[in-house]
């Protein structure tokens, strides 16, 4: 099983394996970069998804933090699609990992492999870099672009828009986001790009979509709207070069005050919002989905007083599993937020953070003080079910149903209440955050946090868990941030079991004979302690937590030094993905050379996971070197991307536990050598605008005691090598189109059994100027082979499939604010593989399928 | 035959000169006008009234009457100067690639400027006594009618430089020039600074501040004036 999750891990930048139908599996494309202070798109496709998808989660976080926070995706298309929130250049990098939860049948991760321990990694790129490398007049594309309404503009067209560059422009007149007189509106842009870029004679101005009268010259754009109404407006000036091609719009809004009622700000003119409905057919492997959706979100605002509600309901919301339907209302003053519904409060990073509560959270800012409370469910009760006891009509004998899986027993073993599947508890966290201070300068804080299962809420239930965790933090902040230090300890208490209450002073008393100064009994209300809880002995600090880190932002560095020790018998239940029994170093710096235009990163981890031995497993030492240097020359050369990482990990064991009758070997010392390197180049030919992008990502994982393993061990060694090419051409129409290929070689148990892979797409994006269509469509070929054998070199399975995937789909505007999507695709699994039995040497053949997604959704935007 | 190169230097000479004598255009828009404002256009003869929207070219002129009062826009980074009563300013400078090297001759009158700092443009005010050279900044100058030069800052700093030396005023100092000896400065006393900019785009009233986080992790603070109807 190991030896199988290995080789799934291989993929951990893109790909897929069908290797058996049945099993859901991830297909994600990491994206190459992140920029600062952007949401980071991520796509997910979702193969032999035929048991139909509860949550598709992403869970992600900065380098720098211990614990993630997540997302959860939303249908799109044939996949799912979200955004990790925008990330500041201080982050660096952003790790995350998927998470699939099924409604049958276990999570799914991608990475498969230790994802919480060695996720995917995105680096985090700076601003500048960005501008550097857009090209004067095209840029690249960015899908998702916001609607514009304008008549003139095309709006889902902008998504294949070239797009000037931010320093070729000052917005001047009105300023973005502000609230003028109605007197003084003055449309003005100036315009700084080289000669011959913009063509001033062909510039539309609009406001609110109606064409304005204009003046322009080489420098200057300027209009004055002949009258204008109180309210929020929007304008855009579009420009076009001198053969006519428009670029992408520049749009602004800003307010006109009422007459003299700037306090009775229309309310009317302060709401926005979106509704949509969706459909989603799906038949995967045989099986048919049908989700059907139905939400949107709405925000009020008055001044500084904000109200909002989001909601996502859903037709696969059933009482038999964790809630998928999603709502929320919110209410924001300047010292106060409240938060009623599916919230993610965050207190510390060790305490509470990434976690769904339905309930209420509130945050209160008193000058000095600040308030955070969460109180509600995490978990709602699902019954576990019992077999079902029926009479065999031929023999008379009693049969026991398991309702889930429908499979009949007749051990005698089974009764009527014996328990088929357990199920969840309720759950219900409250907690709070107490700091003193300012953010920007010094703050302390306490935080109390309390989750415990409620034992009342099924009946066949497994293991009720009681949690208590207290934590104090302290952040200092000087020299306008550029020195920050911030630290964080936090010790819990986890009962593991409650299900018969807490254990008695007396009883206590008398079975370690000794003498409790306190009774169990009395702290119920606070936590529940008998022979489950964890830690046993506090004094031992197993169960604390603790981290300080150090960043400074000086001379071009940004340092960041971090020391943590998150003990074995730490839990917080509010952070269930908390690395646990770590005690290490980080350190890194970041390096800006060159005017932003080389970036050299260096980075070093010195960890002892598990290191309190608390168990039999070994200690094991991690250490890892990072290196990046990324170069954005400027516009018209290439960017370049490398990074190097070296990790390994050594238990320190280096004899075999030779007991008579067994060889055991835990002996671990491998290293893994990794380095991706990206090049992206922006050229022109042909007239027309190109992009060439190409990855290298090589990965290599040695075994110092390869030569030496038993013979009844797996080799560990692991090569893999992904080349990975984009093509993009835009064309005048506008028209893109798009063509990607990618080979991925692996060879995994010290080269025993190989897995290959090709895939090659073409695809054509198409807006032509009316009714601000989008359209695309294409076509994906996947190839595969492989060979996995077992110890002694048999052939266990043979992989050839190929897999055809045709998409079409579009967007349409037929009436202001009113957008309708699909998105069609058929996909042709062609499985030629085979599974060899060696003990009868039979051989069954793999099935091959066609998969049909449709995806129809109707948006308004107000 | 032999006459070609010299024809050839007297074409070049005057395309130098033609290129060289370029007025900068559309360098800066009038954006506010209150009283009487008047404009010299270097391009036409006599004076304009000025109109908000009206686009300055380098080398032209405004003055302002008693009760005269004009927001000037800069097109290439948005810097902003108001012009008070009885002031006469003239636009004067070059575009040096996607800037324009401003040269604010002050003749006479009282001008408030706010030079936006992350652009690195060359901006000076020039008067009769002195030469102010400005970074980023925001200040008054004052220039009377002996060409007498004040400087009063409220943030950054500005260089005052004469013929007889060079200083460097803070926020909360005043630099003086008379052109006769070198600048001074002091500390600007209670009730000496100029407020009357606030009269033009920022009104007096009510601050809020509102924390940004930026790219480097570095926590700034934006404050939005504002005024309660």
């Amino acid at each position: 099983m190991r030896i199988h999750r290995l080789f799934l891990s291989l993929l951990f930048v893109f790909g897929s394996v069908n290797l058996s139908q049945g099993q859901i599996k991830i297909v994600h494309l990491q994206p190459a970069i992140g920029r600062v202070n952007r949401p980071i798109p991520i796509e997910v496709r979702l193969e032999n998804d035929g048991t139909m998808t509860d949550q598709v989660r992403v869970y992600y976080k900065s380098i720098k933090n211990a614990s993630y926070k997540y997302i959860e995706l939303q249908p799109a298309g044939q996949g799912y699609r979200g955004e990790i929130p925008p990330q500041p250049l201080s982050a660096e990098k952003v790790q995350y990992f998927i998470m699939v939860i099924p409604r049958i049948g276990g999570p799914v991760t991608y990475p498969e492999v230790n994802p919480f321990y060695e996720p995917l990694e995105i680096q985090i790129i700076p601003k500048e870099t960005i501008h550097e490398e857009m090209p004067k007049k095209r840029p690249p594309v960015q899908k998702g672009e916001k609607k514009s309404s304008e008549k003139g503009v095309q709006p889902r067209r902008n998504a294949i828009l070239p797009e000037l560059d931010q320093s070729d422009y000052v917005i001047l007149t009105p300023d973005p986001g502000s609230s003028i007189r109605a007197e003084d509106a003055f449309i003005s842009v100036s315009i700084l790009a080289d000669s011959g870029i913009v063509d001033p004679s062909k510039t539309v101005v609009l406001l609110d979509g109606r064409k304005l009268q204009f003046k322009a010259s080489e420098y200057l754009v300027t209009a004055v709207p002949p009258e204008i109404t109180p309210g929020r407006h929007l304008i855009a000036v579009v420009f076009h070069d001198p053969k006519g091609r428009q670029f992408r719009p520049i749009r602004w809004r800003f307010t006109v005050e009422g007459p003299g009622k700037r306090g009775a700000l229309s309310l009317r003119q302060s709401v926005r919002g979106n509704v949509f409905l969706s459909t989603r057919q799906e038949r995967v492997s045989g099986r048919s989905l049908a989700d059907n959706r139905i939400g949107g979100n709405l925000s009020l605002r008055k001044e500084a007083f904000q109200l909002g509600t989001r909601f996502n309901i859903t037709s696969q919301e059933d009482r038999n599993f964790q809630a998928r339907n999603r709502f929320l209302f919110w209410m924001r003053m300047p010292w106060v937020k409240f938060q009623f519904g599916d919230t993610s409060p965050a207190f510390t990073e060790l305490i509470l953070s990434g976690k769904r509560v339905r309930g209420v959270n509130a945050q209160v800012d008193l000058g000095i003080f600040h308030l955070n409370v969460a109180a509600g469910q995490t978990n709602r009760g699902i019954e576990g079910n019992a077999y079902i006891k029926i009479l065999d009509p031929l023999t008379g004998d009693s049969l026991y149903i398991n309702p889930v899986t429908g499979d009949t027993l007749t051990s005698k073993f089974i009764g009527e209440n014996q328990v088929a599947r357990y199920g969840t508890y309720a759950q219900n966290l409250w907690g709070l955050h107490l700091a003193v201070g300012k953010p920007a300068g010094f703050l302390w804080g306490l935080s109390l946090l309390k989750v415990k299962d409620n034992v009342h809420s099924i009946r066949r239930g497994i293991r009720p868990k009681d949690n208590l965790v207290l934590g104090t933090d302290l952040s200092l902040a000087v020299d306008r941030g550029r020195f920050r230090w911030q630290s964080e300890a936090a010790f819990s208490v986890l009962s593991e079991d409650i299900s018969n209450g807490a254990i008695s002073k007396t009883e206590i008393d008398s079975t370690f004979d000794t003498d409790l100064p306190f009774d169990p009994k009395k702290l119920e209300k606070w936590i529940i302690l008998n022979a489950s809880t964890i830690p046993i002995d506090p004094r031992r600090m197993t169960s604390l937590a603790a981290f300080s880190r150090v960043q400074l932002n000086y001379w071009g560095n940004f340092v960041h030094v971090e020391y943590k020790s998150i003990g074995s018998a730490y839990n917080s239940l509010g952070n269930s993905y908390l690395r646990r029994n770590l005690r290490g170093l980080f350190l890194s710096d970041r390096i800006r050379l060159f005017r932003n235009r080389v970036y050299l990163t260096l980075g070093y981890e010195d960890y002892f996971d598990n290191f309190r031995q608390l168990n039999k497993n070994p200690k094991i030492h991690i250490r890892s070197l990072r290196s990046g240097l990324n170069y954005y020359p400027g516009r018209r050369f290439p960017s370049l991307n490398l990074s190097v990482k070296r990790y390994g990990r050594n238990n320190q064991i280096s004899t075999l536990d030779l007991t008579p009758g067994s060889v055991f070997d835990n002996r671990e010392d491998n290293t893994t050598n990794e380095i991706t390197f990206n090049a992206s180049y922006k050229f022109k030919a042909l007239n027309l605008e190109h992009r060439l992008n190409y990855n290298l990502i090589q990965m290599t994982k040695t075994d110092a005691f390869a030569a030496s393993r038993p013979l009844s061990y797996f080799p560990i060694g692991i090569t893999n090598r992904i080349h990975y090419f984009t093509f993009e051409t835009n064309y005048h129409r506008p028209l893109k189109s798009i063509i990607r290929f990618a080979t991925n070689r692996n060879s995994y148990q010290g080269g025993l059994s190989r897995y290959n892979f090709n895939t090659i797409e073409i695809r054509l994006e198409a807006a032509p100027q009316i009714l601000s269509l989008f359209g695309y469509g294409g076509v994906r070929l996947y190839r595969a082979n492989g060979l996995t054998r077992n110890l002694s070199g048999n052939a266990l399975a043979k992989i050839n499939f190929q897999k055809y995937q045709f998409e079409l789909g579009g967007r349409i505007e037929p009436w202001k604010n009113h957008f309708f999507s699909l998105d069609s695709n058929w996909i042709l699994f062609q499985d030629r593989g085979e599974r060899y039995n060696l003990q009868t040497g039979g051989v069954l053949k793999n099935k091959s399928y066609q998969n049909y997604l449709f995806m129809f959704r109707y948006d308004y935007r107000f | 035959m032999k006459r070609l190169p010299f024809i050839f230097l007297i074409i070049s000479v005057f395309l130098s000169v033609s290129l060289l004598a370029k007025t900068a255009r559309d360098v800066a828009l009038i954006f506010k006008v209150k009283g009487k404002v008047k404009i010299l256009k270097t391009e036409k003869k006599g004076w304009n009234s000025a109109k908000r929207g009206m686009r300055l070219n380098a080398g032209d002129q405004i003055q302002t009457d008693q009760n005269g009062f004009t927001a000037v826009i800069f097109t290439d980074d948005k810097s902003m100067m108001k012009i008070r009563s009885n002031s006469d300013v003239i636009i004067r400078g070059k575009r040096v690639k996607k800037r324009f090297a401003k040269r604010i001759f002050m003749e006479v009158g009282e001008a408030w400027f706010h030079v936006l700092p992350q652009v690195a443009t060359d901006f000076r005010i020039e008067t009769p006594t002195g030469v102010a050279a400005v970074k980023g900044t925001e200040f008054y100058t004052l220039v009377d009618e002996n060409g007498n030069m004040s400087i009063f800052a409220i943030k950054g700093i500005v260089e005052l430089i004469n013929q007889l030396g060079t200083i460097l005023i803070h926020a909360g100092e005043k630099g003086t020039s008379d052109g006769k000896s070198e600048p001074k400065v002091e500390k600007i006393k209670p009730g000496q600074m100029p407020n009357w900019a606030g009269s033009g785009q920022k009104e007096e009233g009510k601050v809020l501040e509102i924390e940004f986080e930026d790219e480097n992790g570095v926590k700034k603070h934006m404050k939005i004036h504002y005024q309660e109807k």
